[in-house]
């Protein structure tokens, strides 16, 4: 009865909050709950690690996460190929960020999800070059070491494989938010802006209307960027979070396409060809493309749309009692910032707007939160984002609807999942 | 004094350069931070294959001599004939199909995407290979190997004869099926308002009245256009 008394004075509470706009958290501690219901604690005991040194300083001259995190690991699912067949670099070329147990608008370098196509170079920054060729004054070629002299940038901008989330007729409730969201993560990339580059080599804007950029590795993967996202505010990165790009990111050089699909972020960057003609190259025909029911295929899908996803509560987690949650998730959009976040905890049928822990930065992830009472009853909970240019995350239907079900990628739909009376979360389809 | 007073003049003339607003090729070397290259010096890494054969180089080679390669370099992944692959990642299923099978088709439940339906371009099956494959060591096949094997592919998908000889002058000549069968991006090809109250569900009557489909507003700039090829 008190328990109850409580949620709906909380109710209340978290209701008045909302109306007034007071800042997140803030009703937490003003003395909400007349008294506590939890069971008495049992006598608190003074542990070993306060009557002890602790271990020697700089133990791990490259800072390792405490041990008792040694689970928060990068996702992959073994290989189908018969046991040494091939080699692990063919075997496995992709692996998931674990969302599910990491937070916030950042991604760290560790965890940032991986997808290669001749598994990760070895580059000796010493050696490697950036060529800039074709329609410009004077073809050049950039050392690291002069590269990092330009005129520099800091920007945060996601990455998201148009694969992430695909579209597919079924979606199994034991689906996870790390299997069907973990192609995506999100850092603060330090570089030189792509424009800043092709002017030094004297890009002919008369004529150019296409940049062929190039990675360095065995696959060599090519893609054809329009020049007026060249132009605008596309960026060559050296550095990721602070240190130099990891090399299943692309070290020493990664070309930002900040708003667009993963694949043309060019890792391992060894050339720039400015054209007047695209180069179809085999990863913006064969892959990357979405094909609909007529056969017809959609192409020069660069933008990833709008979208979020809860991140916390989802599948595989249980609630442990009724009470005070907060629901916590990621949005992001590629056609600039996210302007709002909704949230229903009642299957789509009535929405709140949540707040965001930190202020959206455009093409970036930004988390956001919502206070929610569980009442212990069957709850089906999914977030919509809109972004600045007022395009709305569609439900997925929607998506079916217009697209059919063989176009295998950019699927930014609303995603749900249910909680039921137990607490148990499943991914479900709304 | 001498050192500081050019400094300040080049300063002034780079604030000038940019006031004035001047193209980028007049930017040209602007911080001097470059070495400049020879196109003959950068051709082992110009390995780009337009639709329209530019950059094709020379050599040739014909289905006889691509199969060899084939059977030898290619088969334990793609299976026999390009015909369907080995399980490598279970993100993605089968290696892909290479070559068409006479029921393949893209209008399907479970569409075949392969060479013979789905690629857009005949040089593209020359500059994939040259650049990624095989596999295990790409960039190791001569252009008159690389060849072979676009007119083994071609072949066997039905798209050339078996005794057709390719080289830099035919391939992009050859029409591909599927040449037609994509479109630019035109999202954003859902819309709807962000309902607050009593909102409609997917699947009820008044959630299709409430979505509006509305595909006219959608980024041009990014389309790639091929100007038209004669084949």
């Amino acid at each position: 009865m008190k328990k109850e008394k409580n949620l709906i004075s909380l109710e209340r509470r978290l209701f008045f909050e909302k109306g007034t706009k007071l800042a997140a958290g803030s009703f937490l501690f003003s003395g909400l709950f007349t008294s506590l219901n939890a069971k008495e604690s049992v006598a608190l005991k003074v542990p070993a690690w306060s009557k002890s040194l602790g271990t020697v300083t700089a133990a791990n001259l490259y800072g390792l996460p405490s041990p008792f995190e040694k689970d928060v690991l990068k996702e992959i699912r073994l290989s189908g190929a018969p046991k040494g067949y091939v080699s692990n670099s063919i075997a496995l070329t992709s692996a998931n960020s674990p969302i599910s147990k990491i937070r916030g608008s950042i991604t760290p370098n560790g965890l940032f999800f991986e997808r290669n196509h001749s598994g990760v170079p070895v580059i000796d920054p010493k050696e490697h070059r950036l060529l800039i060729h074709g329609l410009v004054k004077d073809n050049i070629v950039l050392s690291m070491e002069k590269i990092k002299r330009f005129p520099s940038i800091e920007k945060s901008y996601f990455v998201e494989c148009s694969g992430n989330t695909g579209i597919s007729k079924n979606s199994p409730p034991d689906k996870t938010l790390d299997d069907m969201y973990g192609l995506m993560s999100s850092a603060s990339w330090i570089g030189v802006k792509l424009s800043v580059l092709l002017e030094e080599a004297g890009i002919d804007l008369d004529k150019a209307k296409y940049i062929i950029a190039e990675g360095a590795d065995g696959a060599t993967m090519a893609r054809t960027l329009p020049i007026s996202r060249a132009m605008d505010d596309c960026m060559v990165a050296y550095m990721q979070n602070g240190e130099a790009i990891r090399p299943e990111q692309g070290y020493p050089l990664k070309l930002i396409v900040p708003g667009c699909e993963g694949n043309i972020h060019i890792k391992w960057l060894r050339r720039l060809e400015v054209t007047d003609t695209p180069l179809f190259a085999r990863d913006e025909v064969s892959k990357y493309t979405d094909l609909f029911a007529d056969g017809k295929a959609r192409q020069s899908t660069l933008v990833m749309d709008v979208k979020s996803v809860i991140t916390f509560p989802t599948t595989g987690d249980r609630l442990p009692e009724a009470g005070f949650y907060e629901i916590r998730g990621l949005a992001w959009s590629g056609r600039g910032k996210v302007k709002k976040v909704d949230v229903s905890v009642d299957g789509g049928r009535n929405w709140e707007t949540a707040k965001f822990s930190t202020d959206p930065l455009s093409k970036a992830f930004v988390e956001f939160i919502y206070p929610w009472i569980w009442d212990g009853k069957p709850a089906v909970i999914l977030s919509r984002a809109v972004d600045e240019s007022k395009k709305v995350q569609p439900y997925f239907k929607q998506i079916s609807d217009a697209r059919g079900f063989n176009s295998e990628s950019h699927n930014n739909a609303i995603q749900s999942w249910s909680v039921n009376a137990k607490g148990e979360v499943h991914n479900v389809r709304i | 004094m001498y050192v500081y007073s050019a400094l300040l003049k080049s300063i002034l003339a780079s604030l000038f350069l940019l006031s004035a607003g001047l193209y980028a090729e007049e930017r040209a070397g602007q911080y001097q931070l470059a070495e400049k290259i020879s196109s003959e010096a950068l051709q082992s890494w110009n390995i780009s294959i337009f639709p329209d054969g530019k950059n094709l180089p020379e050599g040739k080679g014909d289905h006889a001599e691509g199969k060899v390669l084939y059977d030898n370099l290619c088969m334990s992944c793609h299976g026999e004939n390009g015909k369907g692959g080995i399980k490598l990642d279970p993100y993605r299923g089968n290696v892909e199909t290479l070559v068409k099978s006479k029921n393949d088709t893209l209008v399907s439940d479970e569409p075949q995407k392969n060479i013979g339906t789905y690629w857009q371009y005949a040089p593209l099956i020359f500059d994939y290979i040259r650049r990624t494959m095989p596999y295990q060591a790409p960039k190791s096949l001569s252009n008159d190997e690389v060849y072979a094997l676009t007119a083994y592919l071609l072949a066997e998908n039905g798209i050339i004869s078996k005794d057709t000889l390719v080289d830099k002058n035919n391939l992009a000549k050859i029409k591909m099926p599927n040449v037609d069968g994509f479109i630019c991006d035109n999202r954003i090809d859902t819309k709807s308002a962000p309902c607050m109250k009593n909102c409609p569900l997917p699947g009820e009557k008044e959630f299709n009245q409430w979505i509006k489909i509305d595909n006219k507003d959608y980024l041009k700039s990014d389309c790639l256009v091929m100007p038209e090829i004669k084949f």
